[in-house]
């Protein structure tokens, strides 16, 4: 079967006047009434979504790393498509509703589940709607965010990247790292080192709103803020990155 | 982490709207290149002028070099392209120049600097000499924000696709512009006639097809409420691109680098109808078919 996704932005418009209509269909129907009347966009003539069974339906953010590695390995998608809040959508609607149901329950009441369901069903927010919230699209971010770390394996920068979800937060909230190659390598090989290397896990512990991680970011954030970190030399970014992770501690 | 016009780097740097030289400039010029199908690398050339001695001669030495930084949110592609040179051609993947790019410009220090003075610098930063260490900026550019795609819609109108309607006659047509990929759906009789025709008749298509496409375009990208439907769409970009009009001639000696970002677009234009600026856009090509009609008449 093909790989669709909505034509046009008016399906998205119209899905996101009617959450509240639609309440009962997020937490336990379907939208094929729905679909039906939309027009799709074939993007993929060969796929196969039968993985979507296989994701982990849970709400636990441990079994995000699971699923980022399946939805990795079998959708097959470029960069610029995966910047497609058609895209996401229609598979927060379709093949993938049970997962985002499951990963985002909708049982706080009707307020609540309205502004969870526009976070992760839908894409409300242009700058980090698919980077962050969208139920589907963190995962593929990820697993493409640890893609580009050469620095370290694959299956290790995803496991690190996703160790503690503030943590992921805080790297895809600073695109100038994420984006640059050679600063998101440093940033990540320093934070493997620290995690797996040093078994240091309190760097990356959560506290009141706080914590060594944080402080690291902010630091990198008033580096970044004096000289072109992307200008440096890899050693001596590699350098600066080590210095202030220390600095954090 | 993200450089601002409005913000203070602790230190002084020759830019536009600062005052922390009294005098001099740095006047990068940066011209992405159209990508044709099929090229799997983008150009980028750029040009750039330092009015500061002193900051020109630390480049000389290789002290400090420019740089271009390429920043691009749909791909999520950020890279660094330095030289020391005033002219200089740089490639990248043209995969990763999608959608909205923004280009960087900078003259950034690459070896350690103690003593550095300019008497152009602002006293509030002190008599100098000034430190600089690696990857400080001296100077920075206004950044370039393009809209790349990947080929011109009048070159070859690969951005509009022809799909089968069974309910349609032959000879009978509609299209639909408000998706990312305009469409002309026509019947299964008349796709196989378009599809056999000859590279000769692209002019026919062009002003069968392409003008009341591309006016409807227009017209979209005129309407207040479309407006916002249609400007994700990479063709909004290109008939924006397309429109604009160029200012008189400034002094310029090198027309090849020559910024289309000074031009406006005529989408404002109101005294030209949709039609008229469909047909400037698409570069009158009703004078293209006028060949098709010689010898014919009785």
């Amino acid at each position: 079967m093909p790989l669709e996704m909505f034509r046009s932005l008016s399906s998205l418009q119209l899905l996101d006047r009617n959450v509240l209509a639609n309440l009962a269909l997020y937490r336990t129907g379907d939208f094929s009434n729905f679909l039906h009347d939309q027009k799709l966009l074939r993007v993929q003539d060969d796929f196969n979504p039968d993985f979507f069974d296989n994701l982990k339906c849970t709400n636990q953010a441990n079994d995000d790393y699971h699923n980022a590695l399946l939805i990795w390995s079998n959708l097959n998608i470029t960069p610029r498509l995966a910047r497609e809040a058609r895209l996401w959508c229609y598979l927060t609607h379709t093949h993938g509703l049970d997962y985002s149901r499951a990963r985002y329950p909708l049982s706080r009441g009707n307020d609540n589940d309205i502004k969870s369901i526009r976070a992760h069903f839908l894409v409300n927010n242009e700058l980090r709607g698919i980077d962050r919230d969208n139920a589907l699209s963190r995962l593929w971010v990820s697993a493409f965010i640890a893609s580009k770390v050469d620095g370290l394996d694959f299956e290790v920068a995803l496991q690190v990247l996703l160790y503690q979800t503030d943590f992921r937060e805080q790297l895809i909230g600073h695109p100038t790292i994420m984006r640059s190659v050679r600063t998101l390598n440093e940033v990540m090989c320093c934070a493997k080192k620290i995690l797996l290397d040093d078994g240091n896990t309190e760097f990356f512990k959560r506290k009141d709103h706080k914590g060594q991680y944080k402080t690291w970011f902010h630091l990198l954030d008033v580096e970044g803020g004096r000289v072109l970190l992307d200008g440096l030399s890899s050693e001596e970014l590699s350098k600066l990155v080590q210095k202030l992770a220390e600095q954090a501690h | 982490m993200q450089f601002s016009f409005q913000k203070s780097f602790g230190y002084p740097v020759l830019r536009l709207g600062s005052d922390d030289y009294s005098s001099g400039a740095f006047q990068p010029t940066i011209i992405p290149r159209n990508v044709a199908k099929g090229e799997e690398e983008a150009r980028i050339d750029c040009r750039f002028a330092i009015s500061v001695e002193e900051i020109s001669s630390l480049i000389d030495v290789g002290k400090a070099s420019f740089a271009i930084v390429i920043d691009c949110r749909d791909t999520f592609y950020r890279e660094i392209f330095e030289t020391n040179d005033n002219r200089a051609t740089f490639f990248c993947s043209s995969d990763m120049l999608k959608g909205r790019v923004v280009f960087e410009s900078y003259i950034i220090v690459k070896e350690k600097i103690p003593d550095y003075s300019c008497k152009h610098i602002d006293e509030f930063y002190g008599p100098g000499p000034h430190q600089f260490t690696p990857g400080m900026v001296l100077a920075q550019g206004l950044p370039v924000e393009k809209n790349i795609h990947a080929e011109k819609l009048r070159d070859n109108q690969s951005l509009m696709s022809f799909h089968s309607d069974e309910n349609l006659k032959m000879g009978e047509w509609w299209f639909d512009i408000l998706n990312e990929f305009p469409s002309v759906y026509v019947s299964p009789e008349q796709l196989a006639s378009i599809n056999s025709a000859p590279t000769a008749s692209n002019p026919i298509i062009e002003n069968t097809f392409l003008v009341p496409i591309v006016s409807e375009m227009v017209a979209a990208l005129r309407d207040e409420e479309l407006v916002e439907e249609v400007i994700s769409y990479p063709w909004s970009g290109l008939i924006l691109d397309g429109l604009k009009n160029p200012k008189e001639e400034l002094e310029n000696p090198d027309e090849e680098l020559k910024n289309p970002d000074d031009d406006e677009s005529l989408i404002s234009d109101l005294s030209k109808s949709n039609i008229r600026l469909a047909q400037i856009f698409l570069g009158l090509p009703l004078a293209r078919q006028n060949q098709l009609m010689v010898g014919s008449g009785d």
